[in-house]
Formats: C-alpha cells, sequence, structure tokens
C-alpha cells in the first residue's frame, strides 16, 4: 500500500512555556527549541537539519508503515479460561465452552507456520516467535510445554498467562527453555486486583504475587496491568513492587474498549494521564538510584516513536498496527484473526489454519482492511502532529464502538499528553532511565544537533 | 547520507537552546502486539 505523505514544513508547536517543538508529521523529524534561550537561528538550524535528511527518513518510513512483515503468530491453544476478568476481549461463551487444541493439531499448526517461514522469501534474521495466548493458556499446559521442546529449534516461544495454574517446577521449566513468559497484576490491593482480574476461587492476587518470586530476576519476564478507573491510584507503588521483584518490563495498558460492557471501566483522560505519568515520575526516580531499571514497556515505546521510529518493539502504536502485517493470532478452532483483539468480530476472519494456507490469509480482504487502516484516512488523526508517534490504536477498538476502523482512539488526549511529556523528558536527557541500562553502549546516530 | 558517528548521552540537553537527533537501532526482535521477549539486547 502507498502512503501519500503531505509534504509539508515543519509544524510548530509548544509544549510548554518554555518548549517549542518542531516536527515533520510525517517522518517524525523533530527539534527542540528551549524558548528561553532566545536563540534566533535554532529554528533555522532545525530546518535545515530537517531537509538535509527529509528524504531519508521519509524512505524510512515509508518502509517502515508499509511493509508486510510477519515474524510473529499467536496461539490460543484453548479458548476456555478459568478466569473471567471483565474486561476481556473474547467472548464469553468462547471461554466458557471453547474447545482445546489436540496434539495432532497443534503439531500441524507449529509444522505449518515453520513450512510459512522457510518458504517465506523475506528470511528473518532471528528464529520467529510463538506466543500461546489466551483465554489461559496453562489450561492445556502439558500440551504446550511438550511442543515447546519438540519445536525448540524452530521457534522462540511466549505464554501469556494469568499465572493461577503456574507452579514452580513450571517456572523452572519456562525459564530453562528460555520462554518469555507475560503475567497479569493489576493492583496491589487484593481487593482491587481480584475484581478486575476475576477467578472462581478469587486468588488470581496470591498466585500472581507468588510467581512473581519465582521468577525474580528473570529476563524474559513481563508484567501488564490494565489500567482501568478501578487501579490508578496506587501505581507509583506498583512501580516499586515492579522493581523490588526486578521484573524485566512493565506494561501499563489503558484497558482497551473492545466491547461496549467494558466501557464501565474506561478511566477518565485527566485521571488516566495524572496516574500514568506519575508512574513514570517514579520509574524514573527509581531507574536514577538503583542498578537496575524498571522499564514501562508502553512508554519506552513511545520514545522510541520519537528517536527511534523503526526501532519500535510494541506495533500497536503504529500505523497501520502490526495486526494482519507482522503478527497474527489464531484461536484453538483454527481461526486466523489479524490480532486476538479481533477475536470476537468474526467479519475479521480470515481463514482457517487447517484448510487455508497463511499466506492466502495474510493476502485476504480481511487482512488487507486492517493494513489499509492508516492515520491519514481518520480526520482528526490526518491533522495531528503526533500522528505517526501514537499510531491512533487500536482499530478493533475503533470498529467495535463505532463499526468503522477509521476512528481516532478513545484515549486520544491521554496519548497527546504522554507524547508531550516524552518530549521534555527528551529535552532534558532523562530517557536513558527508561531503557535497558546496557541499550545506550553503542547507540548510532543517523543525526545529532546540539546547539547552544 | 552523512556517515553515522557513536556519541555519549550523558551530555546535558536540558542545557542546550536546540536539540534534535535521530538514533539508529534496528529492531533486534520480534515486533509484537503485547509481549516483550526474553534474552534480547533491546532498548525495552
Amino acid at each position: 500500500m502507498q502512503i501519500r505523505f503531505k509534504q509539508e514544513q515543519l509544524q510548530k508547536e509548544d509544549i510548554d512555556s518554555k518548549m517549542r517543538l518542531l516536527i515533520d508529521p510525517d517522518n517524525v523529524f523533530w527539534g527542540l527549541i528551549d524558548r528561553e534561550k532566545m536563540d534566533n537561528q535554532a529554528e533555522e538550524k532545525i530546518s535545515v537539519l530537517g531537509e538535509k535528511f527529509k528524504s531519508n527518513l521519509d524512505q524510512s518510513m515509508r518502509d517502515f508503515r508499509s511493509k508486510v512483515d510477519v515474524n510473529s503468530v499467536y496461539i490460543n491453544p484453548t479458548d476456555r479460561c478459568n478466569a473471567n476478568c471483565p474486561y476481556c476481549y473474547i467472548p464469553a461463551r468462547m471461554r466458557r465452552s471453547g474447545k482445546h487444541l489436540g496434539t495432532d493439531e497443534l503439531t500441524y499448526i507449529l509444522k505449518k507456520i515453520d513450512n510459512y517461514f522457510k518458504g517465506s522469501s523475506k528470511k528473518l534474521k532471528f528464529k520467529p516467535m510463538v506466543i500461546y495466548h489466551g483465554s489461559e493458556p496453562l489450561l492445556v499446559k502439558d500440551l504446550i510445554f511438550s511442543s515447546i521442546e519438540k519445536f525448540s529449534k524452530k521457534f522462540n516461544f511466549g505464554v501469556q498467562t494469568n499465572a493461577i495454574l503456574l507452579e514452580k517446577k513450571d517456572v523452572k521449566f519456562l525459564k530453562s527453555q528460555k520462554v518469555s513468559v507475560g503475567i497479569s497484576l493489576d493492583s496491589l490491593d487484593k481487593k482491587v486486583n481480584d475484581y478486575t482480574r476475576r477467578s472462581q476461587e478469587g486468588n488470581n492476587y496470591d498466585k500472581a504475587i507468588r510467581v512473581l518470586e519465582w521468577f525474580k530476576g528473570y529476563e524474559g519476564l513481563s508484567v501488564i496491568t490494565t489500567l482501568t478507573k478501578y487501579n490508578l491510584k496506587g501505581l507509583p507503588k506498583l512501580v516499586e513492587f515492579m522493581h523490588s521483584k526486578r521484573v524485566g518490563c512493565f506494561l501499563l495498558n489503558p484497558v482497551r474498549i473492545t466491547r461496549n460492557s467494558v466501557l464501565r471501566l474506561k478511566p477518565k483522560d485527566k485521571e488516566l494521564t495524572k496516574a500514568f505519568l506519575g508512574a513514570i515520575k517514579k520509574a524514573v526516580e527509581i531507574s536514577k538510584k538503583s542498578k537496575h531499571r524498571i522499564i514501562i514497556g508502553n512508554f519506552s515505546n513511545i520514545i522510541l516513536g520519537i528517536v527511534a521510529p523503526s526501532a519500535r518493539r510494541l506495533m500497536c502504536d503504529i500505523s497501520p498496527c502490526g495486526g494482519a502485517r507482522c503478527f497474527f493470532a489464531i484461536t484453538a478452532n483454527g481461526d486466523m484473526v489479524p490480532c486476538g483483539e479481533f477475536i470476537s468480530l468474526e467479519e475479521f476472519y480470515a481463514g482457517n489454519i487447517f484448510k487455508d494456507s497463511i499466506k492466502k490469509a495474510l493476502y485476504s480482504k480481511q487482512f488487507k482492511k486492517i493494513r489499509s487502516r492508516i492515520v491519514e484516512k481518520i480526520e482528526e488523526c490526518d491533522v495531528c502532529n503526533y500522528r505517526n508517534i501514537c499510531g491512533a490504536p487500536c482499530p478493533a477498538e475503533s470498529y467495535s464502538a463505532n463499526k468503522d476502523l477509521n476512528v481516532k482512539s478513545p484515549y486520544c488526549e491521554f496519548y497527546k499528553e504522554i507524547i508531550k511529556y516524552a518530549f521534555k523528558l527528551i529535552a532534558e536527557d532523562k530517557i536513558k532511565y527508561l531503557f535497558r541500562k546496557e541499550a545506550f553502549k553503542n547507540v548510532k546516530y543517523e543525526y545529532y544537533l546540539k546547539a547552544g | 547520507m552523512k556517515k553515522c558517528t557513536t556519541k555519549k548521552t550523558g551530555t546535558k540537553a536540558k542545557k542546550a537552546s536546540a536539540i534534535s537527533y535521530r538514533m539508529k537501532c534496528k529492531r533486534t526482535a520480534n515486533g509484537l502486539s503485547h509481549y516483550v521477549p526474553a534474552e534480547k539486547k533491546t532498548l525495552v
């Protein structure tokens, strides 16, 4: 798909009373000016630099946004779940009575994925990733663990779990296999956590806390906290806690409104922004003093969107997003969907892995439709200076609420504020505290201007 | 294109009247929706 850039001059925007931003919204070239320094030539210097690198940056952004570059597949080995979180994007009937994959079925899927990558013209520089996702994949623990052993030379594996069924020996196995593990914890307040992360036993909190101790210091662990109006209050303490458990990556994800009933959990933009930035400030404060960094992955990814756009890792804040482009998901029934978030939207199903080829799904009209959802098609985003930093997530959210993909994010104001804050941290040279320590040892710059 | 240079990030950017830069870092691992793989020397 050809993405047409506007070819405008640099846009000017005051981040606050002291700082002015110059930005090319198409390729995210940016410059920050300290207005108090009264350097009359600063704007000119930045404009000249932007002009010099424009063609390269345009091309790099075009390539990054238009590539179909699948490197990961999410598999739901079961459609069922032992929890009942009110914000889950998987329909309740599926979680209650969906099917499990059998051993032969999972082997068939993994072989088919392996053959797809072997036959692909684009050779990956690393092993493709298979992530067992949910519903709750550990309901079929034996099935997925044996597949991890069997296919360890073919894939890097990940497991996203609510941790309820994790036992100490499982943690040992996952570490030994270098499996990436994501677990969920919404609050340090047990009542709050077990309200949004419900299970029949009501012990989700206790299980998650116990598992965090078992994983302490494991580099492959990430923790997701889903931000709702119920858990904003304790975020700085939660950041401290995650740091004390040496969690490698911590994600603070605003709840996705992929079903109307979830709307009641949505925090107000202002309150969400305040709480989120409070958590970021705490993370910077801790990381400054400690030899271990606490990385808020989704915020660091926003910063990457500014300082190194094509190095972004999480693919939700790119337009088009990573769904149906960098990854796709497979349900336990074998249906191929652009991303797990689309599981309740059957109109985006693109064939079944047991009958259809992966290539056919990738070039189906359903997947193409997701790839054609770009910020330039959204009226408000088309004129926003930050359109290629936030990427207007998420298409599943837009479609669920409006039956239209081309609608801005329900968190638009939140994104604007956190991007402004990201620019402030860049100006204050604090972003090094938001990335892994070793990451900055040999950073190369395409260009670097520091005036005055 | 100008050959890329290596700089340390310890400079006090807040004292500058203007700043602009672009880092050259490639994704060294998979781009995912909400997941971070293990054992990779990546920024995030």
